[in-house]
């Protein structure tokens, strides 16, 4: 199996590259230094397993993980870490495995051994469960067969249309499959829902405006303008007031 | 952490429960009460005739002589160290307070006789008896509080100690984990390196282990640095540490492990969220009266901090364990200056730890 290993600490990356080559069985065939260097090389390298350390710079493991679970063939993901803080009991009944660093010879091959890539649908359930533990910092969006990372910051909003949901950043729009209900459940403190079909970022609202017997919220720095719908008018008022 | 065998905390081989009566604050607080117990007799016993002030006059007589005897005696068994046990500690003092109280009873009846006024021969008997059931009852409820306060005192020495040890034993798990990691990693490519951080990790836990509250200025900067070199290992090109120290070293003792942990806080908090890496700076500068010690790293944005919190609690701890070892004369201040977070330590060379 192809390995991918992950790890912003250089002496951590060799010692499991090291036991990774005394294994016959498996072959290295990257190093990432942080969860965005991962992403990339898990598209290109296409490996079967990652092996993804927790606490990163840029972006953690646990998101990483998140993103690589949403690829067209996912590799398996095996967290790697230090010291096991509570975050970690989550996965002990799930599909996912972590290994304690130091990580032993034995185990690591154990762990390796018992590892077979999961299908796209058990890697969504494996999203699910990481996804209790803090919003993504970043919404990851295929276009053209690669993958392109929108930062949460830079979004104004989404809008669900029939089979996909429209994430409309600074530069542009991208697709992606979440549901919307889910997006709000993850960025509830961030967006805020003005219609059955959108999620609005608070901190990207300019304002609100009625045209023949609508209501439209505007946007700074963009010209877009979004539907408010009845029901969710009076919270609109409420916030658009305290801006 | 394994438990450290605690060394008497209470110190209770040779103290006893009772304050210092040779202490002139403690004496002159007990012939208040004293007296003012006197004062709450004369007035309840007070049923007309002669004048209220000579009556009240005639009891703190004999109530300020059993107080001052009783205290006399006390101070001389507490210099000479005759006190056992709290029991016998309890006993002795009982003993010596009715001895006391029948004696200066016996006087004050054979003056007040002598003058032809007071008690007559018959009640002189109910007169002793009533004498040292009050002092009986008083004293119980001296030795009482004393007791309640001694024990209460214990137990904030114990409480504080607790929490001392507590403190020192604070090594991030984390780091002590990635340090095992980086060591078994570099056991097998640099052996000479491996050993150089079991050295420094050694030291860094000896040191948080060990009983003595404070160590040289030196000491501790000699164990921030082992810190330092372990970070290095891990952390790469991603940790630059800029060193500015007076020409001479400053001489200062200071409670063990300030500086060590604002460091870890600056790496953990500005260095190891950030992917490109960061510089911290480490100014000691002296004065004739201070030394100032400036801890300062970059400041992280919202985004590289999540999942980094509580550092407040380290930061609590030591201004703490500061002000206890420099009776509140030493300074910490936090202060954020555009993209740098910098914690200042002021502390005066003068006073001794």
């Amino acid at each position: 199996m192809k390995i991918l290993i992950v790890d912003d600490e250089k002496p951590a990356r060799d010692r499991l590259a090291r036991m990774v080559r005394e294994i016959n069985t498996h072959e290295l065939v990257g190093e990432a230094v942080n969860g965005l260097e991962a992403l990339g090389l898990a598209q290109s390298l296409e490996p079967d397993i990652v092996l993804l350390d927790i606490r990163m710079p840029g972006m953690d493991g646990i998101e990483a993980a998140r993103h690589i679970a949403k690829l067209d063939e996912p590799p398996a993901v095996i967290f790697t870490t230090a010291f096991s803080d509570h975050a970690l009991e989550a996965f002990e009944t799930h599909a996912v495995d972590y290994l304690l660093k130091p990580v032993k010879q034995e185990r690591l091959q154990a762990a390796l051994d018992a590892t077979i890539r999961p299908t796209r649908a058990q890697a969504s359930r494996s999203d699910d469960v990481l996804s209790e533990l803090e919003p993504r910092q970043h919404i990851c969006a295929r276009v053209r067969g690669s993958l392109v990372l929108v930062p949460i910051e830079k979004i104004y909003y989404f809008r669900a249309e029939q089979k996909y949901v429209t994430v409309r950043h600074h530069e542009g729009e991208v697709l992606i499959e979440d549901p919307l209900k889910a997006l709000e459940t993850e960025f509830g403190d961030r967006f805020y829902r003005i219609h059955r079909n959108a999620l609005v970022s608070l901190s990207r609202l300019a304002g609100m405006q009625s045209e023949n017997d609508g209501h439209q919220v505007t946007f700074r720095d963009i010209d877009d303008s979004l539907e408010v719908s009845r029901r969710h008018l009076p919270g609109v008022r409420k916030i658009i007031r305290n801006l | 952490m394994p438990d450290i065998p605690e060394k008497s905390i209470t110190g209770s081989e040779n103290k006893t429960y009772l304050p210092d009566f040779c202490n002139a604050d403690a004496f002159l607080r007990l012939l208040l009460v004293v007296e003012l117990f006197a004062i709450v007799f004369a007035l309840v016993s007070y049923s007309g005739g002669s004048s209220l002030f000579v009556h009240i006059a005639l009891i703190s007589v004999v109530m300020l002589w059993v107080g001052l005897s009783t205290a006399a005696v006390l101070c001389l068994a507490t210099r000479h160290q005759w006190f056992g046990d709290h029991l016998r500690t309890t006993i002795f003092a009982i003993s010596v307070t009715l001895l006391m109280t029948l004696l200066a009873s016996y006087l004050s009846l054979g003056f007040a006789s002598m003058l032809r006024f007071g008690p007559t021969a018959q009640d002189v008997g109910f007169t002793l008896m009533r004498n040292l059931a009050i002092a009986l009852i008083l004293v119980g409820l001296a030795l009482r509080y004393f007791y309640l306060h001694y024990e209460s005192e214990l137990h904030l020495q114990v409480q504080a100690q607790a929490r001392l040890q507590a403190l020192q034993a604070r090594i991030r798990p984390h780091f002590l984990f990635n340090s095992m990691n980086t060591i078994a990693s570099l056991t097998h490519d640099q052996p000479d390196l491996a050993e150089h951080a079991i050295e420094n990790l050694s030291d860094l836990f000896r040191a948080s282990l060990a009983a003595e509250a404070s160590i040289s200025l030196q000491q501790e900067l000699e164990l921030t640095r082992s810190y330092i070199d372990l970070e290095a290992l891990r952390l790469g090109d991603r940790l630059t540490v800029n060193w500015q120290l007076p020409a001479t070293e400053p001489f200062l003792t200071l409670p063990a492990l300030t500086l060590q942990p604002l460091v870890e806080n600056a790496i953990y908090h500005g260095i190891e969220p950030l992917s490109e890496g960061g510089v911290i700076d480490i100014v000691i500068t002296a004065s004739d009266a201070n030394i100032e010690i400036s801890i300062s790293n970059p400041l992280m944005t919202e985004q590289s901090s999540r999942g980094r919190k509580g550092n407040q609690m380290a930061i609590e701890n030591i201004r703490e364990r500061l002000s206890l070892a420099f009776d509140g004369a030493a300074t910490m201040d936090l202060s954020e200056t555009e993209a740098r977070y910098t914690v200042k330590l002021t502390i005066p060379t003068a006073e001794v730890v």
